[in-house]
């Protein structure tokens, strides 16, 4: 049996493959460096403007940083000599909020063997993010059983009738909830493929990611739910369901693992923000706010949750901030965003953000039940969602 | 035949230098891979990772003139990554409530049932492991680093270092002896 350091690194090695594709990565570390000296250029003109309102509901707040290196890179932006690659010319990548197809690996000189990988396709929905086949396309599983467009022209009815009968000749489809859905009543209920649903009335049989062979017999159901011996795994949190089943157990468990989601933290953080979230999240359950730090990716610096005092005091001080006008293009910076988010009668969120030197300085906007508007940030704002944090940074 | 003058010389130095500099573009294509790689088997999540060599190639394209010409740029980068990891982890760690102490305290998933390997269990195990313990693994058992070298990259102490290997093993350990 191997010693523990031999599957450590074994693991390791294996693991590292399912590392995220490079995708862009010199265009996307261009738009980042171009994101902060942008930044230092509003600062050096003194150029202030306000926050965006975003929503109705919620009471966001947005002021932005320049990012964890911020005083080291502005440095090396003002002393910059010339022929440097100054990535002028690069724009900021627009968010998928819609599957879509990344091309197969850039080339790879490491020293490392990399194994072969087919085209993959990453999709994101609402949050959620995993990684299918490329040449999966979007269906229902449900329906694997019903005649496509492309097979009901097909002149050979028979082989059409064929694969109807053999979700193993049926090419394995990405299931999105939004997507088409057939009354059709296929046995098994699914094909192979991968479902994203709603994690409502959800009961899990089996720990998330865990892969298990589907036995059709064994299992009881009537009809089956899945083709016989398909390897099915399925990841969940509290609102979302990803059900992957493949004929292989390596593929099942590659795609459930690539699987991303909204974790949450232990004080009511998500762990990774998503502008969705501004249209959809309640707040914390309890008294207390949650106040959530991110940095430009969304990722989740810090987090701390405010007493019902501290609380109190951050909405009168968002209250009492005077009115602020004017608009800014906060919502394009880089930088960081937090988010406070309480529930209740109050229930509303803020969102700012603090970049210490961009344009949603000394604004912040507020939106909610019973505030609304842009309003500045006062000393009371700073002290009361813990501001001075950030600029420390 | 005359000798070639100084400033000739130097010129000539310079051109070879710019000729086998690589561009910014083109190391990228070549070395981003194993940077996502490192990054992912560093902080064991996709967006965590790609974040991560996002922020290293921004600061490594504003020093670009400079790293390009340095003999071995691939280590530069990796340094300049161990070091940004380190002290995102670090700032983290100082703060009572983090999320990821919130995760570190969450038991691995272990693999009960068919088609779950042993490697998966290791590698939740290792992602439950305090970051400056995941950290040293990593750069020991996926990197190959001996422990003096990864003393220099994190600035602790070799015997540090070894501290922090042993006690990340036997958490491992343990965790894997779970039933």
């Amino acid at each position: 049996m191997k010693d523990v350091e031999t599957r450590l690194r074994d693991s390791l090695t294996e693991r590292a493959e399912d590392a995220p594709l490079p995708t862009a990565l010199a265009t996307r570390a261009r738009a980042r460096l171009r994101r902060r000296r942008t930044a230092i250029a509003r600062l050096i003109a003194g150029i202030v403007a306000a926050v965006v309102v975003v929503g109705a509901v919620p009471l966001v707040l947005a002021v932005l940083d320049g990012g964890t290196d911020g005083g080291t890179d502005r440095a090396n932006g003002a002393l910059r000599a010339p022929g440097d690659d100054d990535g002028r010319d690069a724009e900021r990548p627009v968010p998928e909020r819609t599957p879509f197809v990344v091309p197969d690996l850039s080339p790879d000189l490491s020293p490392t063997v990399r194994t072969a990988r087919e085209q993959l396709r990453e999709v994101t929905w609402l949050g959620i993010r995993l990684v299918v086949p490329a040449k999966w396309k979007n269906g229902a599983t449900t329906a694997w059983c019903a005649p496509t467009q492309e097979k009901a022209r097909d002149k050979d009815q028979g082989k059409a009738q064929d694969r109807a009968k053999d979700p193993a000749r049926v090419a394995p489809r990405l299931d999105l909830p939004d997507g088409p859905r057939p009354e059709t009543v296929c046995t098994p209920t699914r094909g192979f493929g991968v479902t994203v649903s709603a994690a409502v009335a959800f009961e899990p049989d089996h720990a998330s990611r865990m892969v298990w062979q589907y036995d059709a017999a064994a299992s009881g159901d009537e009809p089956a739910a899945y083709p016989d011996g398909a390897w099915v795994s399925s990841w969940y949190d509290d609102e979302w369901v990803v059900t992957v089943a493949t004929p292989e157990p390596g593929l099942t468990s590659r795609i459930v693992r690539s699987v991303t989601g909204k974790e949450i933290d232990v004080n009511g953080c998500v762990v990774v923000y998503d502008e969705a979230d501004l249209e959809s999240a309640t707040g914390p359950r309890g008294v207390g706010a949650s106040l959530c730090s991110y940095t430009a990716a969304g990722l989740l610096e810090d987090s701390q949750r405010l007493t019902e005092r501290e609380t109190r005091e951050a909405l009168a001080a968002l209250a009492a901030a005077p009115a602020s006008d004017g608009a800014s293009d906060c919502e394009q910076e880089a930088g960081w965003l937090v988010v406070l988010t309480a529930a209740g009668e109050s229930a509303h969120r803020a969102r700012f953000g603090t970049q210490g030197l961009g344009s949603c300085e000394d604004s912040v906007e507020a939106l909610g039940l019973g505030v609304g508007g842009n309003v500045s940030i006062t000393s009371d704002v700073v002290e009361a969602l813990d501001l001075d944090r950030l600029a420390d940074e | 035949m005359p000798a070639p003058g100084v400033a000739a010389l130097v010129a000539e130095a310079e051109r070879s230098l710019v000729s086998t500099r690589p561009d910014f573009d083109g190391w990228v294509a070549a070395r981003g891979p194993s940077l996502l790689r490192l990054a992912y088997v560093l902080t064991g999540d996709a967006r965590k990772a790609e974040d991560l060599v996002e922020e290293v190639l921004a600061r490594t394209l504003a020093r670009w003139r400079r790293i390009s010409k340095s003999p071995d740029c691939d280590a530069t980068v990796r340094r300049m990554l161990l070091e940004i990891h380190a002290s995102r982890w670090r700032r983290f760690r100082r703060r009572d409530t983090s999320p990821r102490t919130a995760l570190a305290g969450q038991p691995p998933e272990l693999g009960r049932e068919v088609g779950i390997t042993l490697r998966d269990a290791v590698w939740d195990a290792c992602a439950a492991l305090p970051p400056e313990q995941r950290t040293a693994l990593v750069l020991r058992f996926y990197e190959d680093l001996p422990a003096r070298e990864i003393a220099n990259l994190t600035g602790d102490s070799e015997s540090s270092v070894r501290s922090v290997l042993s006690g990340g093993i036997d958490s491992l350990r343990t965790a894997l002896a779970r039933p």
